[in-house]
């Protein structure tokens, strides 16, 4: 009877593992194409200030679109000034926070900087007519600068349910 | 059954829909020279004045559900705004415009778009640079502001419900 029973349940329970169905995933670490929906530079964006982006391109698992082109995306500046006055920050950074869809908030990591640049020419002008002192005002002068539309990377940081849930009629009554 | 609700519900719930999405969504922006010139605190409490002298002409504001309200030095294009605006629900933007130019303590311009991004209106009221203190112009301004709001409210960019005040509240 006993050798019966184990039979059975070698038989029954790889069949009902292989059965139940897993939910589909769009993996933790899909690469996402972000855009910029507006301009940063170096000299206005105060450390913690939200910065607005956009997806790029639909995210797809297999044919199913799990993230539409166009969601809103929001980061924050991780570098840059210091409080809200005049000066100079000494690079620009942001993090890639989350994406806004009309289900939830799928979480990104990803974070991007950029150096301040500087106009050569200016440099070496500033420093022909002012020495010392105006290569290093010419230098202060240099910034760090992302136009609206630039295209950035960012990763999903957790896996993403695609959102198939079942048909299932409600009876009229 | 079902049709029958569907017929009668769906229509009120829309009409709801629309009755709650009607309002304006607010941006504002600081410029470089009040950067330069003026201060952070200065900025915050232009905004938070402009929406209220909104508010208290019966203007609808329609709140970012993720940001509440915008306010930076970082510069957004029209159209990024407009969508910010129709995601949020709202039926129009109002871009308010905080500066500090040469001969004026702060001056304030306002911009209505509709979602397609025309231009409306702009209006700009200025404090000149009477007085002796920076705070004079502030209010100064700011009476020039309400009579143009007071103006603008109900017309083309900037829905009102109802006036506060005139309803006993």
């Amino acid at each position: 009877m006993n050798a019966r029973a184990v039979r059975l349940l070698l038989l029954v329970v790889p069949v009902l593992t292989s059965g139940a169905a897993q939910p589909q995933m769009l993996p933790a670490g899909t690469e996402v194409k972000l855009s910029f929906a507006q301009s940063l530079s170096s000299n206005h964006a105060v450390e913690g200030e939200r910065v607005e982006l956009r997806v790029a391109e639909d995210v797809r698992c297999g044919e199913t679109v799990v993230i539409r082109a166009g969601s809103r995306v929001l980061g924050t500046v991780t570098v840059g000034k210091k409080k809200e006055k005049y000066g100079f920050a000494p690079g620009l950074a942001i993090t890639l926070d989350y994406i806004v869809t009309p289900e939830r908030r799928i979480p990104l990591t990803g974070r991007q900087e950029w150096t301040r640049k500087g106009d050569t020419g200016s440099d070496i002008a500033s420093a022909t007519f002012f020495g010392v002192g105006g290569y290093l005002m010419s230098r202060g002068r240099r910034v760090a600068r992302v136009e609206e539309g630039t295209i950035v990377t960012a990763f999903t940081a957790e896996n993403v349910p695609l959102v198939v849930a079942p048909c299932k009629p409600v009876p009229c009554k | 059954m079902c049709a029958l609700v569907a017929t009668v519900v769906v229509p009120v719930a829309h009409a709801q829909a629309a009755d709650a999405a009607t309002g304006v969504y607010v941006v504002t922006f600081r410029t470089s020279a009040h950067v330069r010139t003026s201060s952070g605190e200065v900025f915050h409490n232009a905004a938070a004045d402009t929406r209220r002298l909104l508010a208290e002409c019966g203007v609808t504001i329609v709140a970012d559900p993720e940001r509440g309200f915008i306010e930076n030095e970082s510069r957004m294009s029209v159209a990024s705004m407009t969508r910010l605006a129709r995601e949020a629900g709202a039926t129009s933007l109002l871009l308010v415009i905080v500066d500090r130019p040469f001969t004026e303590w702060i001056k304030i311009t306002l911009q209505a778009y509709d979602l397609d991004g025309t231009l409306l209106w702009e209006d700009k009221a200025g404090s000149g640079m009477g007085g002796v203190t920076g705070s004079h112009g502030y209010r100064k301004c700011f009476e020039k502001l309400e009579k143009i709001i007071g103006e603008r409210a109900g017309g083309p960019g900037l829905p009102a419900g109802h006036r506060r005040g005139s309803s006993g509240e």
